[in-house]
């Protein structure tokens, strides 16, 4: 998974036709719901994570889209187990995805030469 | 004076984007902008409600979404008449072989793959848009009637079962009225086949442009020779109908030398199709070419049509 890379954005520009303003906004969009998902899983129960099934659904989808490709798989993963076992789903892959939003942002942080 | 449709080419075409996040409206929408006309929205019971209003040419589907799902409202689209031949590409991040089992499954002609590849969308939707334009224009081809634009006696025999099972299924009666231009074969013979046909058009133009709701149907049936199917139309209706039939063709004031008032005219016949009752849609066509003989043998420029008792009454617009 640590293969990888954390923001791919020359891969999803490509995908979206180089179209930079179209990225950026889809961007802005993504780095907010991660924001919120970060929140509610730093205070979530592991057995309460079934709940959140279409949230982290959602967010995989604009994982995709902008190119956060690790956390694209991790998320996928978890989607994939909370479709047919959401008991199975693990406080480790929780972890990844709580460590995985904040290496994001960290990047996609205004300021932030990066970004 | 043949009326050509002018054809829609692919950036007249609607197509619906059903997605419940708006990442992926805006990506979708974006990338279309250029190719075609897009709504968007945000769930599928909204897409269905979308489509009772206005049909697109094609939908854009993703699969998961709360509460009803994309394959479901596929389905839906799927088992409602008016919305069954609307193509529905499927928009999903899983491409397993359980998930692509499901989305043929559903009735969708295609999918593309989530995160969207730009190019690969652009050419789907191109092929499904240029597929579909090119059904369209076969069914009108097929359905109307090149010189008037009217429908043709085809589309009459392919329409009127699903039109009687409407009346039926809403228990509203069903209006069948008959007209044809009089004299008109000494109209051709002195004027010309050429300005007969200008008439032709003429009538059918000024017909649809005044007369004809929305859920009417101008058909040609043959010659000099129309039809209008009237659903939700009552007796009264129809009288209606046919008085307006005359007036409108009078206010033409299309010279026939031929004619006793000097003026080309038509007569008219009308008869009601009762649904849940002994009544056949075959026998109220026939009452209402009876009506038609009626109005002729009553002078032309006239109308009958059978009434509420089953007697049929002569007038005159």
């Amino acid at each position: 998974m640590n293969d990888f890379p954390v923001l791919d954005k020359e891969t999803a520009l490509s995908r979206l036709a180089n179209n930079h303003s179209l990225y950026n906004k889809v961007l802005v969009m993504f780095t907010e719901q991660a924001g919120e998902m970060l929140t509610m899983l730093e205070a979530l129960q592991q057995d309460q994570i079934a709940d959140q099934h279409l949230a982290l659904h959602s967010l995989k989808g604009s994982a995709g889209e902008v190119g956060a490709t690790r956390l694209f798989y991790t998320l996928q993963q978890i989607d994939q187990t909370l479709k047919t076992a959401p008991e199975h789903v693990t406080a480790d892959q929780i972890e990844d995805v709580i460590a995985e939003i904040r290496r994001i942002l960290n990047i996609t942080a205004p300021g932030n030469p990066a970004a | 004076m043949v009326i050509r449709s002018t054809s829609r080419t692919l950036a007249d075409c609607h197509v619906l984007i059903v997605d419940d996040q708006a990442s992926s409206r805006l990506v979708m929408s974006t990338l279309l902008e250029d190719v075609a006309r897009c709504d968007s929205v945000a769930s599928a019971e909204e897409a269905l409600e979308f489509c009772s209003r206005t049909l697109p040419d094609l939908i854009l589907m993703d699969v998961f979404m709360p509460d009803m799902d994309g394959h479901e409202a596929c389905r839906h689209l799927a088992n409602n008449p008016k919305t069954q031949h609307i193509p529905v590409v499927f928009v999903t991040a899983s491409v397993s072989d359980e998930e692509q089992e499901k989305c043929w499954n559903a009735g969708g002609v295609d999918f593309v793959q989530k995160p969207v590849n730009a190019t690969t969308l652009i050419n789907r939707v191109k092929s499904h848009l240029a597929h579909k334009l090119k059904t369209d224009l076969l069914e009108q081809l097929i359905y109307t009637d090149r010189l008037t634009g009217c429908f043709n006696r085809h589309y009459l025999e392919e329409s009127l079962p699903d039109i009687v099972r409407e009346s039926d299924r809403t228990g509203t009666p069903l209006s069948i009225a008959i007209f044809d231009i009089d004299l008109f074969k000494q109209y051709n013979d002195k004027y010309g086949h050429i300005e007969g046909d200008t008439c032709l058009w003429k009538i059918a133009k000024a017909l649809k442009g005044s007369l004809l709701r929305p859920m009417d149907r101008l058909i040609r049936v043959g010659g000099e020779e129309f039809l209008i199917i009237l659903p939700g139309t009552h007796e009264e209706g129809a009288q209606t109908v046919c008085e307006r039939i005359l007036q409108t063709v009078s206010t033409e004031h299309i010279a026939h030398a031929l004619s006793p008032s000097g003026f080309l005219t038509v007569s008219a016949g009308a008869a009601t199709y009762h649904p849940n009752s002994a009544d056949m849609i075959d026998e109220t066509m026939l009452a209402a070419d009876k009506c038609l003989y009626l109005a002729k043998e009553n002078g032309r420029n006239s109308y009958a049509f059978v009434g509420p008792d089953g007697e049929s009454r002569v007038g005159a617009g």
